[in-house]
């Protein structure tokens, strides 16, 4: 049987950690060997809910220098068989253990194991893994922008990866929800029309971002050549009795910032707080109210 | 007291006895729990004798095996028997027997809806792949952790939806569970959880439980069946031998009310227990066998996204030792041992 008995978990190298990994998940998965494909860890498979929680049992045993190197095993198992479908199960655990001790490795790997020919299964797994790590690193960054430009990228994840782009890359975020303008469309167009998702994207990006980023957009020179681009993010900001963003009257001043064929985007400031709002007829607009779109009991602020 | 020191215990290349199985469980702290659990089995009239001495006969079989040659790695024996994966080493010759769902004379279909709790990743992967996709394009992410930064909002968001979209068909060439899944009541888990926020209401699930095998920072979601969605599924009152060595598990509730629900399990409080409480009774429990293929074919499930864990808070969670003490009853292991054998053939 093909084992490592001499395996140190905390002392071998990353070559030989992978090597491990290899053996233990084709006898777990393949052999049938149940735990003792883990050996000489067998202990700590306690076949509870998911292999991937008992491999996170035996990484928080390990030193931080040990750690490292099991990261980057996962990573060198992940790059030579994450295609293969032979090996999907493993894949999946692999990919799943690296979400839960948050491996930030990972994300350089995640993307590469991507082809067009894809049954949809490994996007799936890396989309949820690349989304659940994002952060504001580039690693994040890019490991989603590969993902979006993969020829294996499909619209139905179009929402969850504008929302990690904007986590991991804030300043960006209009540059972002421009690249992501027409798989957004397609996505809202296979959404149900009770479907709230825009509405939580776009709320999901306001938190990512922060108000003072929507502010500080140069929006004459970075949205008036895109309206389109960016129309449903600002309809679900600003537009509908229930708006993401409103304002409340007091004495601050309002500055237009920019007006598009019928409508008007302005900054707002306010006490400590400024934001942006879009109005459809110009003549409404003053400089100590806004009328808004939609005319009734919030018709002016 | 409980106090044997995990010496070396009787161990060759002979098979043991069942006596010796039973003294060499009760030399250490996961051994105890599990002799505990089988005598008051046995004393309860839960499980059958002639079993349970089969059961031991075949740890003693496993035990004559170095890999099994530790109190601690006999007791783990259990955990062998009941995935049926014992160490490709041995040569057994015949084939172990089912040791699960034996504490029922006749496993049968849940009466009444169940609920099963597990981690948010592993619900992922039993969902069909459509309605995965489907959640995915809502933008209804199932996050693993609390670290996730989309952890926080997404609860709210699943909250306010309704009941329509927390529902999923699930993959049948996927299983709930490893070996046995776990179920409790649905009417306990909904009357139990009502009212509370999401923090309090994810320990209270997993205190009720007895989940101490997940740590804080988990995601937990909940998964429904109604009872007729599990028709041809056989299910039962847990054993010493589904149990296989977990951690918090009880045979004999603690309560006279727990106690007459004699179908059902009693799972341990883990509050309860961390706080020295008169009972340690959470929720009441069932297993059944991993559930997969035609078990899951049909209908659509409603689930639940639950929460994080919350990191334990003022008392400090109990040990292992100290359980084992509790199910001792201020029996010494020589005591245990000594009731256990004359139990088994009295």
């Amino acid at each position: 049987m093909p084992t490592a008995p001499t395996f140190d978990p905390n002392g071998d190298d990353t070559r030989r950690i992978a090597q491990w990994f290899e053996i233990a998940l084709d006898g777990y998965f393949k052999d049938d060997l149940g735990r003792w494909a883990f050996r000489p860890l067998e202990q700590h498979i306690r076949i509870c809910d998911d292999l991937a929680d008992d491999l996170c049992a035996i990484y928080d045993s390990l030193t931080a220098s040990a750690q490292a190197r099991w990261r980057g095993a996962i990573c060198d198992v992940l790059a030579f068989h994450g295609r293969d479908i032979s090996k999907r199960e493993a894949v999946r655990v692999l990919i799943t253990f690296a979400v839960l001790i948050r491996s930030p490795e990972v994300l350089d790997i995640l993307p590469g194991i991507l082809s067009g020919q894809d049954d949809g299964e490994l996007l799936d797994l890396t989309v949820e893994a690349a989304t659940a790590l994002a952060s504001q690193t580039d690693a994040s960054r890019k490991c989603l922008e590969r993902i979006r430009t993969s020829p294996a990228f499909a619209p139905d994840y179009a929402g969850l990866i504008l929302v990690a782009l904007c986590h991991a890359d804030p300043d960006n975020w209009l540059h972002h929800v421009k690249e992501l303008a027409v798989p957004m469309r397609r996505l809202a167009a296979l959404l149900s029309p009770e479907s709230t998702a825009l509405r939580f994207y776009a709320r999901s990006i306001l938190d990512a971002i922060s108000l003072k980023r929507v502010a500080d957009v140069n929006l004459d020179h970075s949205v008036s050549d895109s309206v389109e681009e960016t129309d449903w993010l600002f309809r679900e900001w600003f537009q509908d009795d229930d708006s993401l963003l409103y304002l409340r009257h007091d004495d601050a001043g309002f500055r237009l910032v920019l007006r598009t064929d019928d409508s008007i985007f302005v900054r707002l400031e306010y006490a400590q707080h400024v934001a942006i709002a879009r109005v459809r007829n110009m003549g409404q607009c003053s400089s100590t109210a806004i009328a808004w779109e939609r005319e009734g009991d919030r018709g002016t602020r | 007291m409980l106090g044997l020191s995990s010496a070396t215990g009787t161990y060759g290349a002979a098979t043991l006895n069942t006596d010796q199985v039973i003294d060499n469980l009760l030399r250490c702290t996961a051994g105890q729990i599990v002799a505990c659990n089988v005598l008051a089995g046995v004393e309860h009239r839960l499980i059958d004798r002639a079993w349970v001495k089969e059961t031991l006969a075949w740890m003693g079989r496993l035990g004559a095996h170095a890999d099994y040659g530790t109190p601690e790695k006999l007791a783990d024996a259990l955990r062998d028997l009941r995935a049926g994966t014992v160490s490709e080493g041995i040569d057994l010759q015949d084939e172990p027997p089912d040791i699960r769902l034996r504490g029922d004379k006749t496993p049968r279909p849940f009466q009444v809806d169940v609920t099963c709790v597990v981690p948010t990743h592993v619900l992922r992967s039993i969902l069909s792949h459509e309605d995965r996709l489907r959640l995915r394009r809502e933008g209804l992410a199932l996050p693993s952790s609390e670290a996730e930064f989309i952890a926080d909002s997404i609860i709210n968001e699943w909250r306010s939806k309704p009941a329509g979209v927390r529902t999923a068909r699930l993959n049948p060439n996927e299983s709930l569970g490893r070996s046995v899944a776990w179920f409790t009541r649905r009417d306990a888990f909904a009357q139990s959880t009502a009212g509370t926020n999401v923090n309090d209401r994810t320990r209270e699930v997993r205190d009720k439980l007895g989940l101490i095998h997940h740590k804080a920072g988990t995601m937990l979601a909940a998964l429904h069946f109604p009872r007729a969605a599990l028709s041809g599924v056989a299910s039962a009152r847990p054993t010493f031998a589904d149990a296989a060595g977990h951690r918090r598990f009880k045979t004999w509730p603690d309560g006279a009310s727990a106690q007459m629900r004699r179908h059902w399990g009693t799972a341990v409080d883990l509050q309860a227990f961390d706080t020295n409480a008169t009972s340690v009774d959470g929720w009441p429990e069932r297993v059944t066998k991993e559930l997969g293929g035609a078990a899951l074919r049909e209908g659509r499930f409603e689930f639940e996204l639950l929460g994080s864990v919350p990191a334990p808070q003022g008392t400090e969670p109990a040990t292992d030792a100290a359980f084992a003490k509790r199910l001792a009853g201020g029996r010494s292991t020589a005591d245990i041992a000594q009731q256990l054998k004359g139990a088994l053939t009295s």
